[in-house]
């Protein structure tokens, strides 16, 4: 029994070290909302993908309608993710309502790298678990789902795939190096003043030939699977569930019409910014408001589409505008979002 | 594929432990035969097939020769064993068609000949020997033939030793396989270290010697290094093959330790021999003890050699006719040693080269003996000893080189390049863009990578003196508590995250696993 004692005792040492070495070699990339004070009645939560984290800033939405909520997206996360990543969230938080972000819906399973970064990002418990043994790959070529299971093991043990930096610490930059990726969050907004301008004139709902991209056009099984555990979740908590899409140039126009179809279908609103009207009344400029080829959009852009997403929310949902009554006391609601604001104002007037 | 270095060796290893020492008596090598039988298929596949016929095969015949010495029967076991081991194992290699053949056979064969891309099943040939050893032995009354069939399939399939050896005995293995073990304490963490080195020998060390050596081993296609690179690519070479087999050995070995079963060693410190014949006494040394045993001591006790022997006599004299016997034997033993590493011309060159340096040794060794009684001090110093280990490690080195060149001619004008343009030397090879040595990263490592492997080869070094002397294990034990559990957590550290696995650099495979 002595000797099993200090058997156990050396594991714990060994695990102690390992998960210090695991959190030392992961690259810092986690721009998640700190939701630790501002969120106690909660409005609303954002969740998708990078067209998401880049497009709607919840400092916006709080300077134009006085909501609360933050941005719970991560990178072309597919809905598999984002259906785990909500579930994990709403046992902290139940907002009124979920904004989901519908790009997850032209691929199945994403790519390995990218779901990897939205793996990192989620605590290790039952149900990362049960994410990672169901989560598979998309083939780039056809699109044809395979399984890889290094790559779970990568998820399940960040240290497995990042062991390999460890040469980074004789340059001293294993941490900074990643930490300074997403360098202005806003609630789990990632501001840019990047600025982009395409060179070809890439119409708005493209298709899938003039994208010359292989996207899904369908809504495909899996898809229809996570997302319809998605929604089961959200009315098991009495939460209402909306579909939108941020304006983009690699959002089809197969998939939009087939999300178009298929929220008819299933009674839930679809708030698509990729038509003409609401291009024409957020005033979207792509000489001005684009951040990179992704279609992701710079602070400029974001705040168009963060208040007509906001003006959608006063029209549509039923929430309280907190800037009115609240007081003013530093521990509020209305004075930390007021700061959040203002220090997302001072990011976009500095030089 | 289940791999001994991945993740799942070592959950499939942890499982089998738990449930081998919670059962007791017979029941702990059926789950060994269970597991065994369940890490081939998840490692092979469907190839398992022909694991269980071959110990059908062998059962059965081992069974016949209880009662029934016959010659012919024992051919038709042998015949239709290795048939299926050539069939399986050459199958691409004949598909090649004989102008391969002609090509190699005068040296200007491409790299159409190697049977390393072929997809031949696990541990084949490691297997199929073990057998041949079992039915040999009971051929030769050495022991009785086992009753019961999944004894003999336990032995054959004994899943530590499938990847790549060593290769068994049945009347030592079977001692331990059949035992009933209780759990001891020592038995884990003994195991346990000695994996611990084997995955430090391997991930650490032999996978980026494998990155240097693969990529100047296929240099010579361009013509790209000359000189000091070609000088590294040789002394690399020996380096990697000892660091990646003998890494997979500590790693079996240490798994069976954790059983409770001590398998035979396969390696005792080969670069400090002082002979050839010594080395391969030191190397490998459980194929080398079946080639001695199964095919040397069948050739000298046949009824062709007793002949030979017998004639020889009376033209060379008695010690002659013995030295020419050897000779032969050697020779037989050697091919039987190229041709199990593959049909390649260059595997049975590399045998033939083995043969020479062992057949030149025997022939003079009266002369050698002769020398060495009229200069006793100087075979007694230092000096001779290391000038001997130099000279053998030479000459290893230049076989383990040609185990990497697709052929022999390829081998001999890439080693020409060493005197064609030596000026280009290790600093600047022009062509290449290699200018100055940190550039080396187009050799796919950095510096970095050359710091770990020069340190772990200094460790391997300091290590392998200390455990001569005492077993490293040993005093490990010995050691107060602070120290032991440092020095095992800075060792662990140091392979879980300098080594190279997992992202893009998965070790699937070791070496010596595709022969």
């Amino acid at each position: 029994m002595k000797k099993l004692g200090k058997a156990l005792i050396f594991i714990l040492i060994l695990l102690l070290l390992l998960i210090g070495a695991n959190a030392l070699f992961m690259p810092q990339t986690d721009f998640s909302a700190d939701t630790s004070k501002g969120c106690e009645d909660l409005d609303y939560i954002v969740l998708g993908t990078s067209n998401v984290f880049y497009d709607v800033n919840p400092t916006v939405i709080w300077d134009e309608a006085g909501y609360v909520g933050y941005n719970l997206s991560s990178e072309q996360a597919p809905i598999i993710i984002n259906y785990y990543q909500l579930k994990t969230e709403l046992k902290k938080h139940t907002p009124k309502v979920v904004f989901f972000d519908t790009s997850g819906f032209q691929y199945n399973y994403g790519k390995a790298s990218f779901n990897q970064l939205s793996l990192d990002k989620m605590p290790l418990n039952f149900d990362k678990l049960k994410l990672i043994s169901e989560l598979k790959e998309d083939d780039e070529k056809d699109n044809s789902i395979t399984v890889d299971n290094y790559k779970k093991i990568n998820y399940l043990i960040p240290l497995y795939k990042f062991h390999s930096r460890w040469k980074e610490l004789f340059e001293r930059t294993v941490y900074s190096k990643y930490h300074d990726k997403y360098e202005h969050l806003f609630m789990g907004y990632v501001a840019t003043k990047d600025h982009y301008i395409y060179e070809k004139d890439y119409p708005w709902l493209p298709t899938n030939e003039e994208l010359g991209a292989g996207y899904v056009t369908e809504i495909t099984d899996v898809n229809r699977h996570y997302f319809g555990l998605m929604r089961e979740l959200c009315e098991s908590k009495g939460i209402r569930l909306v579909l939108f899409k941020t304006p983009s140039k690699g959002w089809t126009k197969d998939i939009h019409e087939a999300v178009t179809k298929f929220a008819k279908e299933e009674g839930l609103e679809f708030f698509e910014m990729n038509t003409p009207e609401p291009l024409a009344e957020m005033g979207i400029d792509e000489k001005t408001d684009l951040a990179d080829s992704s279609s992701h959009f710079n602070v400029y852009g974001s705040e168009k589409i963060s208040r007509y997403l906001a003006q959608y929310m006063k029209r549509t949902c039923d929430f309280k505008d907190k800037r009115k009554t609240e007081e003013e006391n530093p521990e509020s609601t209305a004075a930390i979002w007021n700061g959040l604001y203002e220090s997302y104002r001072s990011y976009v007037e500095a030089e | 594929m289940i791999s001994l270095v991945s993740i799942y060796f070592l959950i499939f290893l942890g499982i089998v432990t738990l449930v081998y020492y919670l059962l007791r008596g017979n029941a702990q090598w059926v789950w060994l035969l269970v597991s065994s039988l369940g890490f081939y298929a998840l490692a092979s596949g469907g190839f398992l097939v022909f694991v269980l016929v071959e110990a059908l095969l062998i059962f059965a015949f081992t069974k016949v020769f209880e009662t029934k010495k016959s010659k012919g029967l024992f051919i038709l076991e042998l015949v239709l064993i290795f048939g299926i081991v050539v069939v399986l194992k050459y199958a691409g290699w004949f598909g090649q068609g004989f102008a391969s053949l002609l090509g190699q056979l005068n040296f200007a064969g491409k790299t159409a000949g190697s049977s390393l891309n072929y997809i031949v099943p696990l541990g084949i040939s490691y297997y199929s020997i073990s057998g041949i050893s079992y039915s040999i032995d009971v051929f030769r009354d050495k022991y009785p033939a086992e009753n019961n069939f999944a004894k003999v399939l336990t032995f054959i399939s004994f899943f530590p030793v499938l990847t790549q050896g060593p290769i068994n005995r049945y009347d030592e293995l079977s001692k331990q396989l059949f035992t009933y073990h209780k759990f001891q304490y020592e038995n884990l963490t003994y195991g346990i270290l000695r994996m611990i080195w084997g995955f430090f020998k391997k991930l650490v060390v032999a996978e980026r010697l494998s990155a240097v050596v693969g990529t100047l081993t296929t240099g010579w296609q361009e013509n790209l290094y000359s000189g000091g690179w070609i000088v590294l690519a040789v002394a690399l070479c020996s380096l990697n093959l000892y660091m990646d087999f003998s890494g997979c050995m500590d790693i079996v070995l240490g798994a069976a330790e954790i059983l409770g079963i001590r398998l035979p060693e396969n390696f005792d410190h080969p670069y400090l021999s002082k002979s050839i014949p010594e080395f391969w006494r030191r190397w490998h040394i459980t194929l080398g003890a079946w080639l001695r045993d199964y095919v040397m001591y069948s050739f000298i006790t046949s009824k062709p050699a007793k002949l030979l022997n017998k004639k020889a006599k009376d033209k060379i004299g008695r010690k002659g006719a013995s030295v020419l016997v050897t000779c032969i034997g050697v020779l037989l033993v050697w091919i039987v040693y190229g041709v199990w590493h593959g049909l390649e011309m260059k595997y049975i060159i590399s045998g033939l080269y083995y043969a020479l340096i062992i057949i030149v040794a025997t022939v003079l060794d009266g002369p050698i003996k002769k020398f060495d009684s009229r200069f006793p001090k100087l075979v007694a110093s230092k000096a001779y000893g290391v000038f001997c280990a130099a000279r053998t490690y030479f000459l290893a080195m230049i076989g383990a080189f040609f185990f990497f060149m697709p052929t022999i001619k390829e081998g001999m004008a890439y080693l020409g390049n060493i005197f064609k343009k030596p000026v280009q030397g290790l600093i600047s090879i022009p062509e290449t863009g290699i200018e100055k040595v940190t550039d080396i990263k187009l050799l796919g490592v950095d510096l970095l990578d050359f710091v770990v492997i020069l340190l772990g080869v200094i460790l391997w070094i300091v290590l392998a003196t200390l455990h001569k002397k005492k077993d490293i294990r040993d005093r490990l034990s010995d050691m107060n508590i602070v120290l032991r559990w440092l020095i095992l957590l800075v060792m662990l550290l140091v392979v879980i995250i300098v080594g190279n696995y997992g992202g893009n650099l998965e070790a699937g495979s070791f070496i010596y696993q595709g022969f």
